[in-house]
Formats: C-alpha cells, sequence, structure tokens
C-alpha cells in the first residue's frame, strides 16, 4: 500500500503524527524528541562546500591547504599564487594597528595595540611585533598590507560573506574566482587543483580539484597493497579503450603516482617549522613548489577569527602561529624561490574600528589584507582606511575593493585577462602586486 | 569561454565504429602493446604544456613533444591536442554546487557559463562504446539508475514494451514506504511546517528541531528513492523536472522546498507540464526563491523606474518555458528586455503570507495596464483579476512551440546524449503538443525512436547517479534497523546521510544546485579527476558494505557461488554491469587478484577488494 503522500492542509491531527513530533498538537505534548537539536554552527554547515571551513571559524579549527597543479614548463620556474584565508572575520586593527591615528585609542580602551607591541610598517599603520621575524625574512620590499579593501559583503553574515568571499565579490554565483582564475591559465592544468581536506572549498568550486589531505595519504584508499594493485587495475581498464573519460582517469592515476613519489623521500626542509598544523600545510606547500611538478595556485584555511569577546589574547596566539609558519615557509623558501611565490590573505570581513563590551570586535566590513613574497610591492598600498565616526559600530570603510587585489595577484600569478574573473567589477589599480 | 561546447565527438581515427557484440574481441584488443598512454613519461605527461591529453571531443592522438618517444608506439601525429583533465573548465562549465546558503540571489556569470553542448546536426549511428549493444541492456540502464539483476530480470520477462507500460504507471513502493515514517516532515503542508519550526528557536536545544530539518529529509528521500525505489523511470524524469523548474534549497527556500516537490514536481511530473507550470506559479517556493514578494507593479522605485524585480519574470520565458534561444534554429525567443519586463509586470501581485507561508495575491501591487510578451495580449484591466490573467500566460508559455521544443531538448539530454539530434527535438515536441503538453506519449516516441535505439553508452553518469548505480549493480538493501544505522540522528538513516555528504563532496547532489538552471545534464560539467578518485575510493566503502544501515551481499554470494577465481571474476563482471567484460579487462582483474585463475573460490584473498575492482571498471561510469 503506498502511504499517503501528504498530510492535506490544515492542523495535523494527532493520529498522524509521528513519535517527537507532536509539538503544537492538541494532545499537549510539545517535546520533539525526533531529530538532533540544532548544535549551533555546526549541524546543518556540515554538508555545505566548504563546511569544515565555516565550523572553522566558529568553534573548532580545522585545517584546510588546497593545492592546484598546472602543466609545468621546464623553464622558467613558474609562479605560485597561496590565498590564507582566515575564517571568521579577522581583526586587521590588532595585527595591523592604525598607531598614526588618534581616534585608534580611544576607539579601542581596552584592547588597542601599542607602540610596545607593534612596529611601524608606514602611512600610519603598524604591525604586531610577532611578524618581526617575518618582516626580517622577507625584506620591506617583500611584506605588503592593503588596510582597507571592501568585499562587497553587506550582510556580517559568516555564511553570506564566505559564500560572497568565495565566489568572486558580487554576487555569489555557482563557481568560485579562484576555479574561474585557473581557466585562464596559459597552460591550463592537466588537473587543475589539488586540494587538502574533505570539502571543496567554493573558491576552488567549478575546477576539477583533487583532495589531498597529506602527501602520504593521497590518493586510493587503503593498505600499501591494495592501493598499488587498485592503480594497476585502473590503469589496465583505462588503457583497453580511449575516449575523455579514459583519459581524464589517466591523468587522474598519473598524478597520483607523481604525489606519491614525493611523498616517499622524507622532505628535509631548509629550515625547521613549527609544530602546528597550519605549518604543516605550509611545508606541504613548500614541498609542492620544490619539486616542480607544477603547483599554481594553492589555498589554505586557518580558523578561529571571528573573535566577539577577549580577542587581544587570541590575535596575538594567531599571529604568532601565522607569523611562525609563513616565516618557516620563506625561508624554507629560499632566496631562489621567493620571488616565484606570493602570498595574500582574506578573510570574510574585517571587524569594527571601535571595541564592543567585550573586548572584543564585532562584524566590519573593510578587511586588511596582507601581500607578502616575490610578487608583494611592500609597503602599505592603496587607500587609507576611514574611521567612521558615526554608526554603532565605527566601521572601517574601504577605499579599495577587495576584488582588485586579486585581481592584481592573479594577473602577476599570469592568469590572462584576470579582470575577467571578477565580471561585474571594474578593475582599478591598487599597487599591491609587481606585474 | 564555451571553446568546447557543441564539440561533437569525432571518433578517432584508429577506433572506427564496429558493430561490437557481446563477446567478440575488439580488433583493438587483438594487437598487442596496442596502448597509446603507457609509453609516457610520468612527469612527462603531466609537464607537455597544452598537450597532455586528447581534447574533450575525442581526438585520438596525443602530440607526443618528447622527441625520443614520437612515433615509437605506431600513433599518428594528429592536430594539437587540447588538456582535458579541466574539460569542466576550459568549457566554461561549471560542476554544480551543493550550495544551500547562496539562493539569495545568482549571478548570471556563474550559471550562464555552465551551457550544456548544443542540439548537433550528425548522422543517426551508434557511436564507441565498451557497453554492450544488447537493447535490454540498453533499457535496463537508461530507464533505471542502473542495472540490478533482479530488474534485469523483470524486464527481460516482460519485455521492454511491457516494461515501458509498467514504468509509465506510479505503483506502491515497499522500500520507500517502509521507511517513510522516518521522514514525516515531507508529509506536511508549507504551512504546518512553519506552525511546526515558529518559536523553535526559544526551545532548549534538546528538544529544537534541526533548523534545515526539511530539506534534508527531502534530499535523503530522493536518494533513497533513486536507489529503492521500484518506480524508476519515474524517479528519472522527476529528475529532468526538477532540473527544468528548479528551486534550490536553502537558507532563503527552508520549510517551502520539500512541499514544492511534492505538490508541483512529483505530483505533475507523469502529467501535463501545462499543470505544473500553473502549480510552479502560484507556489510560494518559488515565489521566494525569485523575489517575486518584492515586485510591486503599481508603485515606483526613487528614480522614477517602477518598483518590480524581474527574476521570476525573467526566468519564466528563460528557463521554465519557451527558453532564451530556440534549441534547433539558435533564434532568440523573445525580447531580452521588453518581453521580459512585461512577463514581470504581468506577474506582480503574487506574493506570499509570511506568516501561514502560502501564496496570496495583492491586488495592491499588480501593475494597471495592457500586457504583451510575445505574442501573448491581455488589456489587464482589472487588478482583481490578476490570477486570471496570469493564468491565461501560463497557459500561453506552456502550449508554446518553442516551449515543446525546449521540454523535449531537456528530456533528449537526459534519455538520449548530451548532443541529441535537431530531428529527434523536432518529433518530440511535436508529440508534446499533439498531447496539449503530456509528458507521457513524448516518453513514448522517445524510447521507440532510432535515436534512443543508438545511444548505447552515450551518457556520463553524475556523481551521484554513479554512486546510485553501484549501490544497485551490488543488490545492497536499506536496514534501517541495523544497529548503526540510526547513528547522530535520530529517525533518519545515518547511512543515506553519508551518501548524501559523498555526493555532495563529489559536486552536487539532489535538489542543491544554487542557481535556477538546475543540476546540469551534460558529461563536462561532471568528468574531473576529482569525480574519478571519489567514484574509486567511494567504491571501496561500497564494496565493504560500509555504508552504516545499507547491507551489500558479499562478492561470492553476488557472483553466484562460483566453483573457481575465473568463475568469481567473470560472474561479478556480468552481475555488476550486466554484460561480459572484454577480455582485456579480466585479465587486470585476475591480475590484481595476483593468484591463479583455477584458486578455488573459497580461497580468493580480500573479496571485496576484488568487487571493489570490478565495480571501477570504466563500464559503470556511462549508461
Amino acid at each position: 500500500m503506498t502511504k499517503k503522500q501528504s498530510l492535506g492542509e490544515g492542523p495535523i491531527p494527532h493520529e498522524e503524527r509521528p513519535q517527537g513530533l507532536h509539538s503544537g498538537c492538541e494532545c499537549g505534548d510539545d517535546s520533539i524528541s525526533f531529530a538532533e537539536p540544532f548544535k549551533r554552527g555546526f549541524t546543518r554547515r556540515r554538508v555545505l562546500q566548504g563546511s569544515t571551513a565555516f565550523a572553522a571559524g566558529l568553534a573548532v579549527q580545522p585545517l584546510m591547504a588546497r593545492y592546484a597543479f598546472a602543466a609545468p614548463a621546464a623553464s622558467p620556474t613558474q609562479r605560485v599564487l597561496i590565498n590564507l584565508c582566515f575564517r571568521g572575520g579577522l581583526d586587521q586593527h590588532t595585527w595591523f594597528p592604525l598607531l598614526g591615528n588618534s581616534k585608534y585609542a580611544q576607539l579601542r580602551p581596552t584592547i588597542a595595540e601599542t607602540a610596545q607591541t607593534a612596529f611601524p610598517l608606514s602611512r600610519g599603520v603598524a604591525a604586531l611585533n610577532e611578524f618581526k621575524d617575518l618582516h626580517t625574512t622577507l625584506g620591506a620590499a617583500g611584506f605588503g598590507y592593503v588596510p582597507a579593501a571592501d568585499s562587497q559583503d553587506r550582510t556580517h553574515s559568516h555564511f553570506e560573506a564566505m559564500d560572497l568571499l568565495e565566489g568572486g565579490m558580487n554576487t555569489p554565483s555557482s563557481d568560485g574566482w579562484a576555479a574561474r582564475a585557473l581557466r585562464l591559465l596559459p597552460n591550463p592544468a592537466v588537473l587543475s587543483a589539488v586540494m587538502v581536506g574533505g570539502t571543496l572549498p567554493k573558491s576552488l568550486s567549478g575546477s576539477s580539484a583533487l583532495t589531498l589531505d597529506r602527501i602520504e595519504s593521497f590518493g586510493l584508499n587503503g593498505g600499501d597493497e591494495v592501493k598499488a594493485k587498485s592503480a594497476a587495475a585502473l590503469q589496465k581498464f583505462y588503457t583497453q579503450y580511449k575516449d575523455p573519460v579514459a583519459t581524464t582517469a589517466l591523468e587522474t592515476l598519473n598524478a597520483i603516482k607523481t604525489i606519491n613519489t614525493l611523498s616517499k623521500s622524507e622532505y628535509q626542509p631548509a629550515s625547521p617549522y613549527p609544530d602546528t598544523g597550519l605549518a604543516q600545510a605550509f611545508k606541504t606547500a613548500a614541498q609542492l613548489v620544490k619539486a616542480k611538478v607544477g603547483l599554481r595556485f594553492v589555498n589554505i584555511d586557518m580558523g578561529g577569527f571571528d573573535t566577539h569577546t577577549n580577542s587581544k589574547g587570541q590575535l596575538h596566539d594567531h599571529a604568532n602561529e601565522a607569523a611562525g609558519a609563513l616565516n618557516a615557509f620563506f625561508q624554507d623558501l629560499g632566496a631562489e624561490l621567493r620571488p616565484f611565490v606570493s602570498l595574500l590573505t582574506t578573510t570574510e570581513f574585517g571587524r569594527t574600528a571601535g571595541e564592543n563590551g567585550g573586548q572584543g570586535t564585532d562584524h566590519g566590513h573593510a578587511q586588511g589584507v596582507m601581500v607578502l613574497g616575490g610578487g608583494s610591492t611592500g609597503g602599505v598600498r592603496g587607500g587609507d582606511p576611514i574611521i567612521g565616526t558615526s554608526g554603532p559600530d565605527n566601521e572601517t570603510k574601504g577605499t579599495n575593493d577587495l576584488r582588485d587585489v586579486l585581481t592584481e595577484g592573479l594577473t602577476w600569478l599570469g592568469v590572462r585577462n584576470a579582470a575577467s574573473v571578477f565580471a561585474d567589477h571594474r578593475f582599478t589599480p591598487v599597487g599591491a602586486f609587481k606585474k | 569561454m564555451g571553446r568546447h561546447s557543441g564539440d561533437a565527438y569525432d571518433a578517432p581515427d584508429e577506433w572506427r565504429p564496429e558493430p561490437w557484440t557481446e563477446g567478440a574481441v575488439r580488433e583493438a584488443d587483438r594487437r598487442p602493446g596496442h596502448s597509446p598512454v603507457t609509453r609516457r613519461q610520468l612527469l612527462g605527461m603531466l609537464g607537455v604544456a597544452g598537450a597532455a591529453a586528447a581534447c574533450s571531443a575525442g581526438v585520438s592522438v596525443v602530440a607526443n613533444k618528447a622527441g625520443d618517444d614520437a612515433g615509437s608506439d605506431g600513433a599518428a601525429e594528429g592536430p594539437p591536442a587540447k588538456p582535458i583533465g579541466l574539460a569542466a573548465g576550459i568549457a566554461g562549465i561549471t560542476a554544480p554546487t551543493s550550495d544551500k546558503a547562496s539562493a539569495k540571489a545568482y549571478d548570471k556569470t556563474g550559471y550562464r557559463s555552465a551551457k550544456p553542448p548544443g542540439v548537433a546536426a550528425q548522422a543517426l549511428l551508434q557511436r564507441p562504446t565498451i557497453l554492450s549493444l544488447d537493447q535490454d541492456l540498453h533499457w535496463a540502464r537508461r530507464l533505471t539508475y542502473g542495472i540490478s539483476a533482479p530488474a534485469l530480470r523483470e524486464l527481460k520477462a516482460a519485455g521492454r514494451d511491457a516494461y515501458l507500460d509498467k514504468q509509465l504507471t506510479v505503483r506502491p513502493d515497499p522500500v520507500v514506504d517502509a521507511v517513510s515514517d522516518r521522514y514525516p516532515l515531507l508529509k506536511m503542508s508549507t504551512s504546518q511546517l512553519k506552525q511546526l519550526f515558529d518559536g523553535n528557536d526559544e526551545k532548549p536545544d534538546d528538544q529544537k528541531l534541526d533548523y534545515m530539518a526539511t530539506e534534508d529529509q527531502l534530499v535523503e528521500m530522493k536518494i533513497i528513492r533513486t536507489v529503492w525505489s521500484v518506480n524508476q523511470l519515474f524517479e528519472k524524469v522527476h529528475d529532468v523536472w526538477t532540473a527544468y523548474v528548479h528551486v534550490p534549497i536553502g537558507d532563503k527556500t527552508r520549510l517551502l522546498t520539500a512541499a514544492y516537490d511534492r505538490d508541483v514536481v512529483r505530483k505533475h511530473a507523469f502529467g501535463k507540464f501545462s499543470d505544473m507550470l500553473k502549480a510552479m506559479i502560484f507556489h510560494p517556493a518559488m515565489l521566494v526563491y525569485l523575489d517575486q514578494p518584492e515586485s510591486n507593479g503599481n508603485a515606483k522605485q526613487k528614480d522614477g523606474r517602477p518598483a518590480i524585480n524581474e527574476n521570476l519574470g525573467r526566468e519564466l520565458l528563460e528557463l521554465f518555458s519557451v527558453g532564451a534561444l530556440d534549441p534547433i534554429t539558435g533564434r532568440p525567443n523573445y525580447d531580452g528586455r521588453l518581453d521580459v519586463v512585461q512577463s514581470a509586470y504581468a506577474l506582480t501581485g503574487l506574493t506570499v503570507d509570511r506568516d501561514t507561508l502560502t501564496m496570496k495575491f495583492d491586488p495592491d501591487m499588480r501593475y494597471r495596464g495592457p500586457l504583451k510578451v510575445m505574442t501573448w495580449r491581455h488589456p489587464n484591466t482589472d487588478p482583481e483579476q490578476g490570477v486570471a490573467v496570469i493564468n491565461s500566460l501560463i497557459s500561453y508559455l506552456a502550449h508554446h512551440p518553442a516551449t515543446a521544443r525546449t521540454v523535449a531538448t531537456a528530456f533528449a539530454r537526459h534519455f538520449v546524449s548530451d548532443t541529441p539530434r535537431p530531428q529527434l527535438i523536432a518529433k518530440l515536441a511535436a508529440e508534446f503538443t499533439k498531447a496539449g503538453t503530456d509528458i507521457k506519449p513524448m516518453l513514448r516516441a522517445l524510447f521507440a525512436s532510432e535515436d534512443f535505439r543508438k545511444s548505447v553508452g552515450q551518457k556520463y553518469r553524475t556523481g551521484w547517479e554513479y554512486l546510485a548505480a553501484t549501490l544497485r549493480a551490488t543488490q545492497s538493501q536499506l536496514d534501517p534497523n541495523g544497529t548503526d544505522a540510526i547513528a547522530e540522528r535520530q529517525g533518519t538513516i545515518q547511512g543515506v546521510r553519508d551518501l548524501r555528504y559523498q555526493v555532495e563532496q563529489a559536486g552536487g547532489g539532489p535538489h542543491g544546485r544554487g542557481t535556477p538552471d538546475g543540476q546540469p545534464d551534460f558529461q563536462a560539467a561532471w568528468l574531473s579527476g576529482k569525480g574519478m578518485l571519489d567514484r574509486w575510493n567511494q567504491n571501496s566503502i561500497t564494496a565493504g558494505g560500509f555504508w552504516k544501515g545499507i547491507t551489500v551481499p558479499d562478492g561470492v554470494t553476488l557472483a553466484g557461488r562460483p566453483g573457481n577465481q575465473a568463475g568469481l571474476v567473470a560472474n561479478l563482471g556480468r552481475q555488476l554491469t550486466g554484460q561480459a567484460l572484454q577480455p582485456g579487462f579480466v585479465t587486470a582483474v585476475h591480475q590484481s587478484i595476483g593468484s591463479p585463475m583455477t584458486t578455488p573460490a573459497g580461497q580468493v584473498q580480500d573479496v571485496p577488494t576484488v568487487v571493489r575492482t570490478v565495480l571501477s571498471a570504466p563500464h559503470l561510469n556511462y549508461t
């Protein structure tokens, strides 16, 4: 017997209700035991694209790094762009305090940074002392910062903002800006993107990204023997005939072999990495860069930046971790490879210039963007940030657009006509990246 | 973008279409060492810029820039090949995303870049395929989500015509009915759901209903139906309609999509499209999704323009009826500005009562003035009679010949091939129109067509179709009372939730497509290295029976308890793919097992991996 498909309109009679769903029923049993209670921020986000990232931003901090490969040229060395994404909304006024602005200390009576905790960059912008070593490694010319880049988000919602960020900052789209950009690389990749972590970030969605947890564990699952036998069988299967499916399969198998070859030898970095998840992801990235397998684009997430309360301690810890990983990474690359690797940071939104009642800050609009490495022009770039005096949260108005910084980064990477990645936006140079 | 969209499949030189009867050994198999790829250097393959692989048009030859290899395997040099691992990307086609949170707005660049390849003029011939050309197998594959031995037996016993008759009626569904109690939200109306969830936020955590419970149930039930419903053809047709009049799950359409699926799509999937379109335009899910409540035809914005929102008016023309361009001629069907605006005016007054989540008509928001959309006209004098005017427009659009062609294209693309012939489209459209937009005569004509007969193996399965096919092939059963079937979430089935998570990782599951154009239905959107690796890895989960609450018979049972390894592999091949695997594939399986073919079946090591290997044969990728 086919069960009834619909209960019709009107209130649902008691007999029709399943156990545990009698809320509002005439029997008066108000409990809903039917389904697991909604844990704020986790359950529903589990199945979203990039969901682990949201969880990262709000609670636990799983780390994800994603790598994109392109066909390696024999020479010259190809450029690599890294997007370090801070999930939660990085407070740029802690990491890069506007010490030169007279309002700064007034707006943050308890959590302001000072000349003792931060060193000057230029134009009234300072950087936390945690970044000093990194600054020395890169040099002033390799350490750049754009203080107020607007991301077009107006909702202050992590979801919407992250979606906007990854989609391309105009309107949420069905593919990501990184994916669109990778398609415009001159030697488009055999396998355009490889990523670490279980979920494809939206920025890379639309690219054929592979998952890469760690190099050692990438590929077919199963024990070593099973893996080898499975790979051999698949290789034979897909050489029995030829069509686009077979070709894709064979390329995938080759990519697996390549990456597994890398993992066989224990990687000896030129300089030691701290023992943090973020540093390990950068270590893997360095290994891939040095192996010259055609790495072009890397996406690494770092969570835990939604600092509504007691933000100072957390942000200093994060700065320590980030700076340590970045410093180890750029040192490991060495002077020979540093010119070819750039890094920029993104986050959903910046935070308010003024502190809230809980020694923290709330969601703002404009964000600060770090531009590090070979493609950076160094120094503080772009228009001045304007700290609003009106409005409940002392917004930092962006005088630059994040899309412009991204376009410059993609252009430096070698993406042709990078501005077309952000279709609804007219590119205005910021000067954060070299050509 | 779109360089490859519309490319016809050019059979490569060394692969001429040849009749492929079951058991016949392919010419290529007889030539030892004929393997154009095996001599490639590993990194060289990755490294040869722009020449790494055949292009998605299927040109066979790879220009090998590594000089020492050129010509050594006898492969002729062809035109420079285009890299294909980015097939999805190169063609400007995006894999779909499961984009629950972002149904707020959609970016034209995003979804229009996912254009399917067009209707293509071409000869009517069976293209090369590794699948058996047996028509019973072809029907079993194409009219269901995948061959399962019991379903194939049913088809063979009844004969194809009788089988089609049975599948065109919706029969009672024992497996689905058995679990439907666990998905009660799917039976409720939107106002009942609203009532249920009102005040949910204030409840203590252990009494709260999951925020997205309704949407989760909708998706999980679709997965269950995909694999285990007896009404397989209905579910496939439901897929086409879901993409056609698409409303995604998400924050914006929360509490609305399950009712929409039931009352608009499922109710009319085997009926008349004119009824479906009418139900669609008045359903709160579609109205909310495309912002119709914000469309006020009787007010002006600050700059003097009418305060209408064009989304629904535009998509009504572009996606849900006539389509922007005629699929056969490629000519625009309507004026992209004027007709869209008029369509938007025509729909004003439709809005949603937020307290009950039901449609309401507000004459105060109705545009006043005569209306004209394409060749439809209406004086539209009385705002109170707006619903009747809308009915008139819907009827015009539903019965329009361009709509017939667009609908026919959607079904031909799903059931025949990515690039259906214009003659087929025209024939199906004629049936559709003759039947007054009833879908069944068109379906009959489709399955009776020569195009369908000669389309063996021409469709590449999407991520979740592949997963469903492997579950059907292994004759998996739903066991909701299994000990670990209900883990975190009471009521629903853990394994099904995991299946859903798996398919969403693979690029998109049911109802998930964030943009209104619906899930793409062509190979380039789904073919990727990541997708392949996902398929191989999930086969090990399936073969090992690790989906919680879903049982899979062991390999020896599946193979009918053969005597030795040779029988095991041969029978597994036949059970899982429906056909005898070609010798090259069989040899590969034996080599991966390692032991001799005469090994007694009971002594074959690691049978689950054998099952996984056979499942991972290329055959299940195609339908």
